[in-house]
């Protein structure tokens, strides 16, 4: 991993998250042939809550929107991804699919994801 | 009185996790419905989520036709159901140089909350009037009856406390269309 995330650092997620989207999205930004995800990462301060997390996302980043899924770096990689650090900002990461079939990259992908939860965040 | 009239903003789709360099969000020409120019106001949505907000084009590259957008966070907000499109206009109102959000209250006048923001839904060559209060001498109130159709909408920006647009369909016969990709520009 780039950067030097601990493995239990949260992985954020905003949609889209539907499979045909992330497909269309991981061939257009490829890096050199390799399918790539945007998402953020962040660690965990100590009593911070995830609400908290993502609320310092959101000004951090800046990024927003309805709906966010939660991952850990443990589970990308144990999901045979890579995150590769690409800031700007900072907290911003790809996530290369490799050079395998990209559907199952993209289940793969999915799969690593909790369920979507409210982002605490959104303000409309 | 300050007349305005409405440029249709290029939508573009998003990938809301996406950023390249300085921090702008990278989006593919074939996201775009319309033509991209530096500097262009547009509107960005995430389908998926139902969101839309604004942003302003900051770099074309032709070669690899992505377009670079700096989008402003705060004025997401989510796209109007149809419930809503059947019931009005929502609309960006530009005055100068500065654009203010507004949003539809069907006919009160309590303003819902700092920064809400726009969006919209037009006829083909709608026209529009602005109004503000009459202790500001830079406005004056457009008589209701050389309107056709009236909508009333409430300005949170700070810079003027509130505006009331009204909108005038005109000769139009072709009836109401979804159009969430216009702007209205002060003339």
């Amino acid at each position: 991993v780039s950067h030097e995330l601990p493995p239990d650092a949260i992985v954020v997620r905003f949609a889209p998250m539907t499979t045909e989207r992330l497909t269309e999205r991981a061939q257009r930004d490829a890096v050199g042939g390799r399918p790539r995800l945007s998402v953020f990462c962040r660690v965990q301060a100590e009593g911070q809550t995830v609400d908290e997390l993502l609320e310092r996302l959101w000004a951090e980043a800046p990024v927003t929107g309805k709906n966010v899924w939660l991952s850990t770096t443990r589970r990308i990689q144990e999901a045979g991804l890579e995150l590769v650090h690409t800031p700007e900002p900072d907290c911003h990461y790809d996530v290369d699919l490799g050079t395998g079939s990209l559907a199952d990259a993209v289940a793969s992908f999915q799969a690593a994801f909790d369920p979507p939860r409210r982002n605490p965040a959104w303000r409309s | 009185m300050a007349v305005v009239t409405f440029s249709r903003a290029t939508r573009v789709r998003i990938d809301l996790n996406v950023r390249a360099r300085h921090g702008l969000v990278r989006a593919g020409f074939e996201d775009a419905n319309g033509p991209l120019s530096v500097g262009d106001e547009v509107v960005v949505f995430e389908p998926e989520d139902g969101i839309e907000g604004l942003a302003r084009v900051q770099e074309l590259d032709e070669t690899e036709r992505f377009v670079y957008l700096d989008v402003d966070w705060s004025t997401f907000i989510e796209e109007p159901s149809e419930e809503q499109a059947d019931g009005g206009n929502f609309s960006y109102i530009a005055n100068s140089s500065e654009t203010f959000a507004l949003k539809e209250v069907y006919g009160t006048t309590s303003s819902t909350r700092s920064g809400s923001f726009a969006r919209h839904l037009l006829w083909p060559q709608v026209h529009y009037a602005l109004f503000a209060p009459s202790s500001d001498p830079s406005w004056t109130i457009l008589p209701r009856d050389a309107l056709t159709v009236v909508y009333s909408y409430f300005e949170i920006a700070p810079v003027v406390p509130i505006v009331t647009a009204y909108v005038d369909y005109g000769a139009s016969e072709e009836g109401p269309q979804r159009d969430t990709s216009a702007l209205v520009r002060s003339t």
